[in-house]
C-alpha cells in the first residue's frame, strides 16, 4: 500500500525522536503532524483528524500513552484509527511493570530505536 | 479472613472441649469450626483456611504433634496453638519447636482461652502487615529500576534512530567512509542498549515471580529458533551450525523467555568465540529424570584458570576485553541464573585452543524434584 499523503500524528515528548521519526515517514511521502505531550496529542487529534497515531508511553505521566489510547478509543471518530505505540521501556524487562493487556489496545508495539525500514513496514501494515 | 472476622479451627476429640471453645470464641466474634480427629482437622483446615488453629496434643489416631507438623508444612503462617492435657514442659517445647506459637494447658478458663487466641491473632496480623510491607517495597524497587532503565535507554535510542536515518540517506548524501563510521557508532550503541537490558534483567530477576509464569516448554523448538536467528552471524564467520535431537524428548516445565535467553547466549557465544570454518553442535536428549542439552564448539576455548570465573557478572576472559569481539560479560551470568531458577545444573568443559562444551540438565518435572 502506498503511504503517500497518509496523515500521521506523532505524540512523543522527546523532540529528537519526533524529528527522526518524522523524517522517516516523510521519506515515504507521509504528511507528519507533531505533538509533544499526551494533552497536546489529543488536541491535535481533534483538530487534525489524522489517519494513524504513533504514541510514546512515558510522557508527562508514567503511562501517559495508555491514557491517550483510552481517550482515542472512547471517541467514535478516532476509535478505529490504527495506533502504534513506541517506547524506550525495555519490553523484555520485568513483566509486571505494565499490565500486558494494556498493550493490546494498540495495533503494534515497538521498542525504540526503530529501524526506518521496520517502522515503515509497521505503518504500512497498520494502515492496510 | 482477617479483614472481617478472624476464623479459628478447634481440633479436639472431646466434644465438650470443642463445644465450649466454640461458644466462648463465637461470643468474641470469631468464626469457629471444629474437628474431632486429626485427619478430619487437616481436611477442614484446607477448605476453611482459618487464621488460627487450636490442636489437642492427645488424640486417638493421628496425634496432635503429627497434625501440627502437617499443618505447618501446609501453611506456616497460620498460627497454631496446642492444647496439652498433660502439661509437661517437654511436650510443650517439642510442639513449639515444630511450629506451634503457644500452648494452653487443660483445664483452662474462658478468659485464658480468649487471651491466648487474641495474642495469637495479633501475631498473625503483624506478620501479614510485614509481608504486605515487603511486597510494597519490592514493587517500588522494580518500578524504580524500570524508570532508570527507561531514562538510560531513551537518549541512546534517540541517537541510534538519528544515525539510522542518516545511514538510510534520509538526511542527504553520506560518503562511504562516513557511512562506515556511523555504522560502527550504531552497532556500539545497540550493544550498549542490549547491555543495559541484560543488566537490569539480572538485577531485578526474581525466581519466584518467574515460576508463576511456568508453562510447558519444548526445548527443541526453542533451540531451532535460536539457531535460525543466529544463522546469519554464523554465516558471516563461516561457522557451521548442527542440531541433533533425540526423538520424542519430553517437554520441561519452565519459562520460554528464559530458555530462549539461555540458547541465544550459549549459541551466540559458541559462534562468537569460534574460528573461521568452525562448527557448533546443539544436542538435546533425555537422561534419567532430566532433559539435557549441550552446546559444543571447536572454537578458541577457555584457559583452565579462567573457567571458575566465567559465570561471574561482568567477567570477561582476560585478553578479550581488547579483542574485536564485543560482549557485556553478562551472558553467562544470566544463563546460570536462569538454569538455577529451573532447578537445573550447568557444566562446562573446555580445552584452550580446542573448543568448549556447555552441558545443561533440567528436571523434566520441577515440582516432583521440589517435593521429594
Amino acid at each position: 500500500m502506498n503511504l503517500k499523503g497518509a496523515r500521521i500524528l506523532i505524540i512523543d515528548d522527546d523532540p529528537d525522536f519526533v524529528r527522526s521519526t518524522g523524517m522517516i515517514l516523510k521519506s515515504a511521502g507521509c504528511q507528519v503532524l507533531e505533538a509533544f505531550s499526551g494533552k497536546e496529542g489529543l488536541e491535535k487529534s481533534r483538530a487534525e483528524n489524522p489517519d494513524l497515531y504513533i504514541i510514546d508511553l512515558m510522557m508527562e505521566t508514567y503511562s501517559e500513552g495508555f491514557r491517550v489510547v483510552e481517550s482515542l478509543i472512547k471517541d467514535e471518530n478516532t476509535r478505529d484509527k490504527p495506533r502504534i505505540m513506541i517506547t524506550s521501556v525495555d519490553l523484555k524487562g520485568p513483566w509486571d511493570t505494565y499490565p500486558l493487556d494494556e498493550w493490546s489496545a494498540c495495533d503494534f508495539l515497538l521498542q525504540k530505536p526503530v529501524h526506518p525500514a521496520e517502522l515503515l513496514k509497521h505503518v504500512q501494515r497498520a494502515m492496510a | 479472613m482477617l479483614l472481617d472476622r478472624a476464623s479459628v479451627l478447634v481440633i479436639d476429640d472431646e466434644e465438650m472441649v470443642r463445644n465450649s471453645c466454640a461458644r466462648v470464641l463465637r461470643e468474641e466474634g470469631y468464626v469457629v469450626r471444629g474437628a474431632e480427629t486429626g485427619d478430619r482437622g487437616i481436611d477442614v483446615f484446607k477448605e476453611f483456611h482459618p487464621d488460627l488453629v487450636l490442636i489437642d496434643l492427645k488424640m486417638p489416631g493421628k496425634s496432635g504433634m503429627e497434625v501440627l507438623e502437617e499443618l505447618e508444612s501446609e501453611d506456616p503462617d497460620v498460627v497454631k496453638i496446642v492444647i496439652t492435657g498433660y502439661a509437661t514442659v517437654s511436650s510443650a517445647i517439642e510442639a513449639m519447636q515444630r511450629g506451634a506459637y503457644d500452648f494452653i494447658p487443660k483445664p483452662f478458663s474462658p478468659d485464658e482461652l480468649v487471651l491466648i487466641v487474641k495474642r495469637g491473632l495479633e501475631k498473625r496480623r503483624l506478620l501479614n502487615e510485614k509481608k504486605g510491607l515487603l511486597i510494597g517495597q519490592e514493587k517500588i524497587r522494580r518500578n524504580m529500576v524500570s524508570l532508570v532503565s527507561h531514562e538510560l535507554r531513551a537518549p541512546i535510542a534517540a541517537t541510534v534512530q538519528y544515525l539510522e536515518v542518516i545511514l538510510e540517506g534520509m538526511a542527504g548524501e553520506v560518503s562511504s567512509e562516513a557511512k562506515e563510521l556511523i555504522h560502527r557508532c550504531d552497532e556500539r550503541l545497540r550493544e550498549m542498549l542490549d547491555m543495559i537490558g541484560k543488566w537490569i534483567n539480572l538485577a531485578v530477576f526474581d525466581a519466584e515471580k518467574m515460576a508463576e509464569h511456568f508453562e510447558e516448554v519444548n526445548l527443541s523448538e526453542i533451540a531451532l529458533k535460536a539457531l535460525d536467528r543466529l544463522k546469519s552471524s554464523a554465516d558471516r564467520k563461516k561457522v557451521k551450525l548442527f542440531f541433533q535431537a533425540q526423538k520424542n524428548v519430553p517437554f520441561i516445565t519452565g519459562s520460554k523467555i528464559c530458555m530462549e535467553e539461555v540458547f541465544n547466549n550459549l549459541v551466540g557465544n559458541a559462534i562468537k568465540y569460534n574460528r573461521e570454518k568452525g562448527r557448533v553442535v546443539v544436542k538435546i536428549y533425555e537422561q534419567e529424570k532430566d532433559v539435557c542439552f549441550e552446546i559444543d564448539d571447536n572454537g578458541i576455548g577457555i584457559e583452565k584458570e579462567n573457567l571458575p570465573r566465567i559465570f561471574d557478572e561482568f567477567y570477561r576472559v582476560d585478553g578479550r576485553r581488547n579483542s574485536p569481539i564485543q560482549g557485556s560479560g553478562l551472558g553467562l551470568a544470566i544463563v546460570k541464573t536462569m538454569v538455577d531458577a529451573h532447578g537445573g545444573v550447568i557444566k562446562v568443559d573446555s580445552r584452550f585452543g580446542k573448543g568448549t562444551n556447555f552441558k545443561i540438565c533440567l528436571p523434566k518435572d520441577i515440582h516432583a524434584e521440589k517435593g521429594s
